[in-house]
C-alpha cells in the first residue's frame, strides 16, 4: 500500500499526453511478449492474474522496458500487479524515454 | 479391425523369457519431410521417391551441399498456444506436435501420471536460437540483449520436458543425446522403462532441426552432405557405390509404448512389439565409424541376443543407411559380418525423407513398425549396384511383401554410437497377430 501511494503521487506530475504515450508503448510490448491481444491490455488487467504474465515474461518486460531507458529493480518487478502500476513506475522512472 | 486378445481368448503371456514386463508400440506420430499425418508419411516412405529439393529457408548459394528435405507448411500453433510456440525451439515445436500426434493415435494410454514417462533423442537442441542470439549478442555491449528464453529455448532437454508439461505426465523426462543415433536410443532407453517397470506408458521419440545455415554449413565443412546439386532427388542413394553424402533433414517422429498386458486389456490397436534392444560405442573416432563395422555387428547380435532370436529370425532390415561413403561401407561390412553373404532384405529410409538427425532413428523406428504391421518392407531409393565385395539385398522399385516379421532398425551417431531395435509382431498372438495399421 505504501508502494501505492508514492505511485499515486507520481502520476500527477505526468501529462495525459505521456501517459497515452507510455501506455500505447506498455500495450506493444505486451502484445509482443506475453502474446496476447492489444485490447486484452487495458490500464486495470493485472498482468500475472490476467495476462498470464510469469518470471520468464518478466525477465523480458524488463529488457524490453530497459531499451526506453526504464530499468525495472526487484522491487517493482515483485510489486507491480496492473498495467497502470508498470506505467507508473515507467512514468517516475529518470532515465526513461516512452514519451520524448 | 483388430481383435483384442480377451475376445480371441488367448492372451500372450504379459512378461518375456527373462520376466521383464513386454512392451508393445500401440501409437505413432510424424513431423516430417515425408509427411505430418501417418498416412502421408506411409504412402511417402512406400513410394520409394526421395522428396529432397533445394532449400527454400534461407539462401544456401554459399554452401557446398544447397539440398534438404524440409519439412512443409508446419505450424506449431496447431499444438500449443501461441505464447508455449514462442518459448520453443523449433527442434522442439517439432517433437511436441509429433508427441501429441502420437499420443492421439494411441487413444487413452493406460498409467497415472507419474507412471506415464518420455524420452526423446535429440542431436543438436537448439543451436538456431543460439546462433540468433549470438548475432543478437556479438560485442560486449550486446550482453545486453541476451533474452532469457535463451536457456530454456536451447537446452537439449527442452523437447522433453516441454511433452511432459503440456501432458502434465510426472514420470521421467529423458533427453537422449548420441547423435544419429539418439531416436533409436531414445525407443530402447524408453522400452527398459517398461519393461523394469519404472513407467506403463512413454512417449518415446527423437527430434531435429538440421535445415538451418549454421547446421548445413557445419556438416558441409565435415564433407558429409551430398553435393548433388543438381539432382536432389537421386542424392541421397544408400549403399550405391556413387553415394557421395547424405541429405540433410529435420523434424520429429514419436511412438507411444505401453506394456503389453495393460495395452490387451484396454483393447489398444497393436503396430508391434519391441522385441530387442542393444547400444555400444566404438571407442575410435569423434566423427568416422570403426571402419571394420565389427562394433556394430556386435550391436546388432546384441539386439537380437536381447530378443531371443537368431540372424535367422529377423525378416529385414531398417538400416541407417546415410549414403556416406564411410557408413554405408562399414555398415554393409557389419551386416554381411552378422548376416553372411546373404542378408534379408534391406531398406534405408533416409533415401526418401533425408537424415533426421536426433530425429532420425525415431522415424525409422516409424517405418519399422509400419513395416511390421504392413508386412511389407519399403523400397530404398536411388541403388544401383553396392561396393565391390557387399552383396546386400537392398528392396528397390517397389515394396517387398514378408508378412510380419521382425525388423532389425539400425543407428549409428557421431561419437561411435551404436544402437540397434528389433520390432516385430507380438509373439504368442496368433496366427492373426495383433497388429493393423
Amino acid at each position: 500500500m505504501k508502494h501505492k501511494a508514492a505511485v499515486t503521487q507520481q502520476e500527477s506530475t505526468a501529462t495525459e499526453a505521456e501517459r497515452e504515450a507510455t501506455f500505447g508503448i506498455l500495450r506493444e510490448i505486451c502484445v509482443s511478449i506475453l502474446t496476447v491481444r492489444p485490447e486484452e491490455v487495458t490500464p486495470e488487467v493485472s498482468l500475472r492474474d490476467g495476462l498470464g504474465a510469469d518470471s520468464l515474461d518478466f525477465a523480458e518486460l524488463s529488457m524490453a522496458l530497459e531499451d526506453h531507458g526504464v530499468v525495472l529493480s526487484e522491487e517493482d518487478v515483485r510489486s507491480v500487479d496492473t498495467v497502470a502500476d508498470l506505467m507508473d513506475i515507467v512514468l517516475r522512472a529518470p532515465g526513461r524515454k516512452v514519451s520524448a | 479391425m483388430t481383435a483384442t486378445a480377451a475376445e480371441r481368448g488367448s492372451a500372450p503371456a504379459a512378461t518375456d523369457a527373462r520376466g521383464r514386463h513386454r512392451v508393445v508400440v500401440t501409437g505413432l506420430g510424424v513431423q516430417t519431410p515425408a509427411g505430418c499425418d501417418l498416412d502421408t508419411f506411409a504412402e511417402t516412405a512406400w513410394s520409394g521417391r526421395s522428396v529432397a529439393r533445394t532449400v527454400t529457408r534461407f539462401d544456401p548459394a554459399r554452401l557446398s551441399s544447397r539440398i534438404a528435405c524440409e519439412l512443409p507448411g508446419f505450424d506449431p500453433i496447431r499444438y500449443v498456444g501461441a505464447k508455449a510456440a514462442r518459448r520453443m525451439d523449433r527442434f522442439a515445436q517439432y517433437a511436441v506436435a509429433a508427441a501429441l500426434d502420437a499420443l492421439g493415435d494411441a487413444g487413452e494410454v493406460p498409467g497415472s501420471a507419474d507412471r506415464c514417462a518420455v524420452v526423446c533423442g535429440v542431436g543438436m537442441g537448439g543451436h538456431q536460437t543460439f546462433y540468433e542470439q549470438s548475432v543478437l549478442s556479438a560485442s560486449p555491449e550486446g550482453m545486453g540483449k541476451v533474452s532469457p528464453l535463451l536457456v530454456p529455448m536451447i537446452i537439449p532437454n527442452s523437447a522433453s520436458a516441454l511433452i511432459a508439461m503440456e501432458l502434465g505426465w510426472n514420470g521421467p523426462a529423458l533427453a537422449v543425446a548420441a547423435a544419429c543415433a539418439s531416436g533409436t536410443t531414445a525407443v530402447g532407453e524408453a522400452a527398459r522403462l517398461i519393461r523394469c517397470g519404472e513407467a506403463d506408458t512413454v512417449l518415446a521419440g527423437g527430434c531435429d532441426n538440421g535445415v538451418t545455415l549454421l547446421s548445413m554449413a557445419a556438416f558441409c565443412k565435415l564433407g558429409a552432405l551430398s553435393r548433388r546439386n543438381e539432382e536432389p532427388s537421386t542424392a541421397s542413394r544408400p549403399f550405391d557405390r556413387t553415394r557421395d553424402g547424405y541429405v540433410m533433414g529435420e523434424g520429429a517422429a514419436f511412438l507411444v509404448l505401453e506394456r503389453l498386458d495393460l495395452a490387451l486389456a484396454r483393447g489398444a490397436r497393436v503396430y508391434g512389439e519391441v522385441l530387442g534392444y542393444a547400444h555400444n560405442n566404438d571407442a575410435h573416432h569423434i566423427t568416422a565409424p570403426l571402419p571394420d563395422g565389427s562394433r556394430a555387428a556386435q550391436c546388432m547380435r546384441r539386439a537380437m541376443a536381447d530378443a531371443g532370436m537368431t540372424p535367422a529370425d529377423v525378416g529385414s532390415v531398417n538400416a541407417h543407411g546415410t549414403s556416406t561413403p564411410a557408413n554405408d561401407a562399414m555398415e554393409a561390412r557389419a551386416l554381411h559380418l552378422v548376416f553372411g553373404e546373404r542378408t534379408p532384405p534391406v531398406t534405408a529410409p533416409k533415401s526418401v525423407f533425408g537424415h533426421l538427425m536426433g530425429g532420425a532413428g525415431a522415424a525409422e523406428a516409424v517405418v519399422a513398425a509400419l513395416t511390421v504391421a504392413r508386412g511389407s518392407v519399403p523400397p530404398s531409393a536411388n541403388f544401383s549396384e553396392g561396393d565391390p565385395g557387399t552383396s546386400l539385398d537392398v528392396v528397390v522399385e517397389r515394396p517387398r511383401q514378408l508378412g510380419a516379421r521382425p525388423v532389425l532398425s539400425n543407428s549409428f551417431g557421431l561419437g561411435g554410437h551404436n544402437a540397434c531395435l528389433v520390432l516385430g509382431p507380438v509373439a504368442g498372438a496368433g496366427a492373426a497377430g495383433l497388429s493393423s495399421c
